[in-house]
């Protein structure tokens, strides 16, 4: 990347092959509620991805290079979120889905905040595995991508964010 | 007791109708656009301020100078029209001085 049309053509081509991905690792780490925070996670990943880019040796794939780095940004954006921004998004959440809405019959309210409060205090590894598999729809696969890491591994943190998740739902008194 | 299959359902009730992140249009063009223009901007940076800093160097010196000049002219002037008129006895009463001082 030294310069010229050419290279700002291949630019955009490597960031339409992984925006959607990268996307979708930024707002797992986020939550729902960030999605506009996520686009932003998103450019400055590919900003990073570009000065970075004359000093890539290749020694992982660009995907897992990249990704890395969608990681290590993410988790500092969703750091700088203050506590109070957060417990806004789950008012918002909360709001988003009460009413009428069809879905607010299938799980009660009291429930759904339980599950999203318990969501937002899960470390980032398992809020990310959770969020890519039940909100992303992320198989075992997709998500072993995203993180770099087997699918073995990938199928240990999940049981491990569910296993997490119960017992803050515990801890929480919720009723099952 | 949180039951493992209560919660699974639970928590894909909880997300099936989230909206799901996509990019907005020109994602990409407006990131590549982006990413050129802040990496000319970063560039330039230090060439900028080098410029910046020697621009405001000359023009401190040239405030220093207009500030300093009435007394420059009122103490050069005169030295140099005595110099010119007088140099020569200037210099031989330098010299007898220098001669006393070290005669002494």
């Amino acid at each position: 990347m030294t310069g010229g049309a050419h290279d700002d053509e291949a630019f955009r081509r490597l960031v339409e092959s992984y925006q959607e991905r990268v996307l979708r690792l930024a707002a797992s780490i986020l939550g729902p509620r960030h999605r506009s925070a996520a686009e932003d996670v998103a450019q400055e990943v590919f900003l990073r991805v570009f000065r970075g880019l004359p000093q890539f040796r290749g020694d992982a794939s660009i995907g897992t290079w990249i990704y890395r780095i969608a990681w290590t940004v993410a988790v500092t954006a969703r750091e700088q979120l203050g506590r109070t921004e957060r417990q806004t998004a789950l008012d918002e959440a909360m709001h988003v889905h009460s009413g009428d809405d069809p879905m607010a019959t299938a799980i009660d309210s009291a429930r759904r905040r339980a599950i999203l409060e318990a969501m937002e205090e899960l470390p980032h590894l398992y809020r990310s595995v959770l969020h890519l598999h039940y909100w992303l729809g992320e198989d075992v696969a997709g998500i072993a991508a995203l993180l770099g890491a087997p699918a073995g591994t990938v199928k240990s943190y999940l049981h491990r964010g569910r296993e997490r998740l119960k017992t803050l739902l515990k801890e929480k008194g919720t009723r099952w | 007791m949180v039951n493992q299959d209560e919660l699974e359902r639970d928590l894909r009730a909880v997300f099936e109708h989230e909206p799901r992140p996509e990019a907005s249009p020109f994602f990409a063009s407006r990131v590549a656009a982006n990413a050129r223009s802040t990496e000319r901007e970063r560039r330039m940076t230090p060439w900028l301020r080098t410029t910046l800093a020697i621009i405001a160097g000359a023009v401190v010196l040239l405030a220093l100078i207009a500030a300093l000049s009435p007394m420059f002219i009122a103490v050069a002037v005169p030295v140099s029209f005595a110099v010119t008129l007088f140099g020569d006895r200037i210099a031989r009463a330098c010299q007898a001085l220098i001669v006393g001082l070290l005669g002494k």
